[in-house]
């Protein structure tokens, strides 16, 4: 079992600094999922907004009422997925770490579109967020999670 | 570095988030910028900053600016018109094209576009009495009957599209909310502009001025009950405002509001109809518009009327068809819509007017003249008369094959109403001959000229 090891000057210092039980502290933990995940969230959303409004052009129907979330999850998922590898007795705390910043970078994304569109009408009520931020947050949590497990087995 | 890597993305984000709509500025000041540096190197710097050069034209040009030369209605959810999207399915525009390149655009219910059951189909002034609302969906409500002008087709076309852009993207939010989530990185869809002009009625009979806060389109003259000095009314005509019903165009960009009304003939069940009774039995509608600038000042006066018959020279001379000879097969389905339209300028023509129009209010007599709404010849002792003799552009124009004469002349004082010249045109009928009245001549009358511009094909 082989966990996360970056560069080695960041290596011993994890070394010297554990936080989490699995070779890097929280902070650092915390540092990378948020450098991780907001990109990812960000390139899901821009990937699934060009496609929406493509198909909206040309078809019939969106592809999905929910593409957007799903790319958003599936990218974000990828993202943590590949670049962490947590030992298996830490997996449920990468998973909360994981569901966690899903939640947070979303809400943040989000929070941020309100307040920058803010002149624009007719944007959707909180609420109406709220099955996607689900989606986003499953889909992320799951694929990671599972790309966990398989680097774990492949070890 | 992983810290270096945060900060600088949270700086990213917080940059994001306080510049809204830096990127749509940031392109403005780009194009100053560039516009500077041209001026500054004396390449021409850039036409938008340009003044105008003040125009030089003769004071009075006869020729009408503008006359109608094609029309249709298009719903808003044509095409790409969102196939998915059920917008547009009771709403939509009559676009209306004008000669000097002009197009307007007026909001109408999309489910009547399209039906051809004659005239009147496409807009009525009854919605417009009851205050109907055209809903183009995502919150997109403007007053039926509302009117934008564009300066040419392109500019229509791209007012247009805005509109469609934004319902697209407001229906995508609904069924999406997470494609709101763009707006990170891109501004949102504006809705349109609000129109140019918005059209009510008022009622001149129910104290509409107290009711609806507005000035009516004649100023009583305390001084006028005794009869008008300097006017002379002639003994038949078209008597204007007496079913006290008047639309209100108002002008959102100049803040003028035009009023309008229609006429009913006068003079002829008196018996009193004289040599002039052919003019009037032939007319099938006639229309009244006064405007008035955000002063409340008048600033022009359009008299419009449809008359059976061919448009001939003058009112006075060659005129065999100009009067309702149905019997006459040529001519028996033709039509001549007659625009006479003054701008008034100066205060002595604005007193005038004012004069004439408190005659028009005030004295049970006071009506229109024939030479008055096609003023092609001098009537001496008639200063109303007299200036839109010289002052006024008149446009003749002749349609054939009208098969329902009474619809057509309702569908030109619709028009007239709402401020925009309506389907004048159908698949079987078309403007065949259109002249204006030239500058004066000095044997006292106004020569016609031909108006190509007006002209089908």
């Amino acid at each position: 079992m082989t966990s996360y090891r970056p560069a080695a000057p960041g290596a011993s210092e994890a070394a010297r600094k554990p936080g989490n039980g699995d070779g890097i502290s929280w902070s650092t933990l915390l540092i990378r999922m948020f450098i991780v995940v907001t990109p990812a969230q960000l390139f899901g959303a821009f990937a699934g907004t060009q496609i929406a409004r493509t198909t909206a052009r040309t078809a019939d129907n969106l592809i999905s009422n929910h593409l957007i979330a799903l790319l958003m999850g599936v990218v974000a998922g990828l993202a943590v997925g590949l670049v962490f590898s947590p030992r298996a007795q830490r997996l449920k705390t990468y998973v909360v770490v994981c569901a966690a910043f899903a939640i947070g970078i979303n809400g943040l994304l989000l929070l941020m579109t309100r307040v920058r569109a803010r002149v624009a009408t007719g944007l959707p009520p909180w609420s109406d967020y709220l099955p996607d931020l689900l989606v986003v947050t499953v889909l992320q949590t799951l694929i990671a999670s599972g790309l966990w497990l398989l680097k774990d087995r492949l070890r | 570095m992983e810290y270096a890597a945060a900060m600088a993305l949270a700086s990213v984000m917080v940059i994001g988030l306080v510049t809204p709509g830096a990127s749509s500025d940031f392109a403005g000041i780009v194009e100053r910028a560039i516009c500077k540096v041209k001026a500054a190197a004396g390449m021409g710097g850039c036409t938008g900053s340009q003044e105008p050069s003040p125009p030089n034209q003769p004071p009075f040009d006869p020729k009408p600016k503008k006359c109608k030369i094609t029309e249709y209605s298009e719903k808003v959810n044509s095409e790409i018109k969102i196939a998915f999207i059920k917008i547009g399915e009771n709403a939509g525009f009559v676009q209306t094209t004008y000669s000097d390149g002009t197009v307007t655009y007026t909001a109408t219910d999309g489910a009547e576009i399209g039906v051809t059951g004659g005239f009147g189909t496409k807009l009525d002034i009854g919605k417009v009495e009851r205050g109907v609302k055209v809903d183009f969906g995502a919150g997109v409500k403007f007053d039926y009957g509302s009117t934008w002008t564009f300066k040419d087709a392109a500019e229509a076309e791209a007012m247009r599209e805005q509109l469609d852009e934004y319902l697209i993207e407001q229906e995508i939010i609904k069924r999406d909310p997470y494609y709101s989530i763009k707006f990170l990185w891109s501004d949102p869809k504006e809705p349109p502009k609000p129109p140019n002009q918005l059209v009510s009625t008022i009622e001149t009979t129910v104290d509409a001025e107290g009711k609806v806060g507005l000035s009516l389109p004649f100023d009583s003259d305390p001084n006028a009950s005794s009869g008008i000095p300097n006017v002379k009314l002639a003994e038949v005509g078209l008597k204007f405002g007496g079913s006290g019903k008047w639309t209100q165009i108002t002008d959102t960009v100049t803040g003028s509001t035009t009023y309008t009304t229609g006429g009913e003939v006068f003079g002829q069940a008196s018996g009193t109809v004289g040599p002039l009774a052919g003019q009037l039995k032939g007319v099938l509608g006639s229309s009244m518009a006064i405007t008035r600038d955000k002063d409340n000042q008048i600033t022009r006066v359009t008299l419009v009327t449809t008359r059976e018959g061919k448009a001939t020279s003058t009112i006075n001379g060659g005129q065999k068809d100009l009067g309702g000879q149905v019997s006459d097969q040529e001519s028996a389905s033709v039509v001549t819509v007659t625009t006479a339209s003054l701008e008034v300028t100066t205060p002595e023509q604005r007193a005038l007017v004012n004069q004439w129009l408190a005659a028009q209010e005030a004295d049970p007599t006071g009506y229109v003249s024939p030479q008055t709404y096609y003023p092609s010849t001098l009537v001496p002792g008639d200063e109303f008369q007299n200036l839109m003799y010289t002052n006024a552009t008149v446009s003749n124009v002749e349609y054939n094959n009208v098969s329902d004469k009474q619809g057509f002349a309702a569908e030109v004082k619709l028009g007239v109403a709402l401020g925009i010249d309506l389907s004048l045109e159908t698949t079987d009928s078309q403007a065949v001959d259109a002249t204006y009245l030239g500058v004066p001549g000095t044997d006292g009358t106004r020569p016609p000229v031909e108006f190509r511009e007006c002209e089908a094909g």
